[in-house]
């Protein structure tokens, strides 16, 4: 185990979440199992205070683990001087990759879950009677066990990462000539591939935000009947834009923003360039809003939120524009003068 | 406030980070492998020299390896650096010593050049090493004009 400032962080926060999230998830199982359809109004109005305090745990509780994931990041940059071969990020991971990669995997789904399940929460709310408090209670649950296992699997990170292993370079991965991200592309679009990877960065990205304005400026999300049509497809374009950048990054832009035409390893730009973490962090706010607003029309769907849900979908795409928009300025501007 | 003003704001803030950022980025000026982007140790550092005239520098000899098999651009020769004196010389003239003595820790390269055979032998004696062929014979032909 290596002990720095950012392992302690990493540990608090992770045996807190545990804490609060065993109590949250408990909560919220009682009170799920008590709630019945055709239970009477002072039975519903004790469960429902009961319920106050699980959902102020869960605030505080998600609200830590929303800014868990880029503490995750910090952390193991943090430890790259006392491994031995490696340079970034990546040689960090590969200390114990059975644990880190799927960690990496988990991160961005507890991040998706934990912002839906808030939103989910804010329209209750805002609502008269609380008209979704079941499904906010079920999906906290779910939610809850997801916190719980990336919590433990901070722990299992931290102390996992022994100071003795001898890790290799990004290279070897990242740099060779058959890496997947050189190859797909180039199968499907020859060996220009480099050449066009770029401006298939941008349209894909004008695509997507050309969309989303284009729906949200048409009034289309005002509509219900179609409005989960859109918004089906505002995820299926966020998904081919997140392949998209994906290539990109790998292939183009982090050679061009490191100023190393041949290495190709995104991890770099998070220790390299002061602002990475804001633009991939600007990135997939704005990728996730699709899905999140997706969500809301899926979950938060009730005579009482009637007119309350096509106003947060409304929000939430908007913020997705603007997140979308302002990672991909950021990258231009890195392009530009770099 | 309008929504759209509080976007304007957010994307001039963006517009600002993005630039001092890079501009920064800019003002490094450290000595980086084209290949890995570790900074360079001059007595490691290896330079290959394309045809015309520019020269791709390397943090080690594992690095330039790795970086002429994989591309495609005319070289004209190589320069490695004797280990005990620092001086540039041809790659082709030196000698090539596989000892426990890594460089780099980022790719553990063990690989070093000597212009005196003597240098090289001592180096190999002293850390259980053996002379090796010159690596780069096997994918660097020397440009013949």
């Amino acid at each position: 185990m290596i002990i720095n400032a950012f392992t302690i962080i990493l540990l608090f926060f992770a045996v807190i979440s545990i804490v609060l999230g065993a109590v949250t998830l408990v909560s919220a199982f009682l009170i799920v199992s008590r709630w019945k359809r055709d239970m009477t109004n002072e039975r519903r109005t004790m469960l429902e205070k009961k319920a106050y305090l699980a959902l102020i745990l869960a605030v505080v509780l998600l609200g830590i683990r929303m800014i868990n994931w880029p503490i995750f990041y910090i952390t193991l940059g943090s430890y790259i001087p006392d491994i031995t071969g490696a340079m970034c990020i990546y040689g960090v991971t590969q200390v114990a990759p059975a644990i880190i990669k799927p960690m990496e995997f988990l991160k961005p789904v507890v991040f998706f879950l934990i912002g839906q399940w808030l939103i989910i929460y804010i329209i209750d709310k805002t609502a008269k009677s609380y008209p979704l408090m079941k499904k906010k209670l079920f999906f906290l649950l779910i939610v809850s066990i997801f916190v719980i296992a990336d919590s433990i699997g901070d722990i299992a990170v931290a102390f996992s990462m022994d100071p003795n292993t001898v890790v290799s370079c990004c290279t070897v991965v990242f740099d060779i000539a058959d890496r997947p991200s050189a190859m797909i592309p180039q199968s499907i679009l020859g060996p220009v591939y480099k050449n066009l990877i770029l401006p298939l960065y941008y349209v894909s990205n004008l695509i997507l935000i050309g969309y989303m304005a284009g729906i949200y400026g048409l009034g289309r999300l005002k509509v219900e009947d179609k409005r989960r049509l859109f918004l089906s497809i505002g995820v299926f374009l966020a998904v081919l834009n997140v392949i998209t950048v994906l290539l990109a990054v790998i292939e183009v832009i982090a050679p061009r923003l490191l100023n190393l035409p041949y290495h190709h390893d995104p991890y770099d730009l998070l220790t390299e360039m002061p602002d990475a973490g804001i633009f991939f962090a600007l990135f997939i706010l704005g990728i996730f809003s699709t899905g999140w607003a997706f969500g809301i029309d899926m979950i938060a769907r009730h005579d009482e939120t009637k007119g309350l849900l096509s106003g947060y979908v409304m929000k939430t795409y908007w913020f997705g524009i603007v997140c979308l928009l302002g990672s991909l300025l950021m990258i231009s501007i890195h392009l530009t003068i770099g | 406030m309008s929504k759209w003003f509080k976007t304007g704001i957010f994307l001039i803030l963006i517009i600002a980070v993005a630039s001092g950022s890079a501009i920064y980025k800019k003002s490094q000026r450290f000595e980086k492998c084209d290949f890995d982007g570790v900074h360079i140790k001059p007595i490691y550092r290896v330079d290959a020299i394309l045809k015309n005239n520019d020269a791709k520098r390397f943090d080690s000899i594992y690095c330039a390896y790795m970086w002429l098999s994989e591309n495609k651009e005319p070289i004209s020769h190589i320069m490695v650096r004797d280990e005990v004196t620092g001086e540039k010389i041809d790659a082709s003239i030196a000698y090539y010593v596989d000892s426990e003595i890594i460089t780099n820790n980022v790719n553990n390269n063990r690989v070093h050049a000597f212009l005196k055979l003597e240098d090289a032998e001592r180096h190999a004696k002293s850390y259980k090493g053996r002379i090796v062929k010159n690596p780069f014979e096997k994918i660097f032909m020397p440009y013949k004009p």
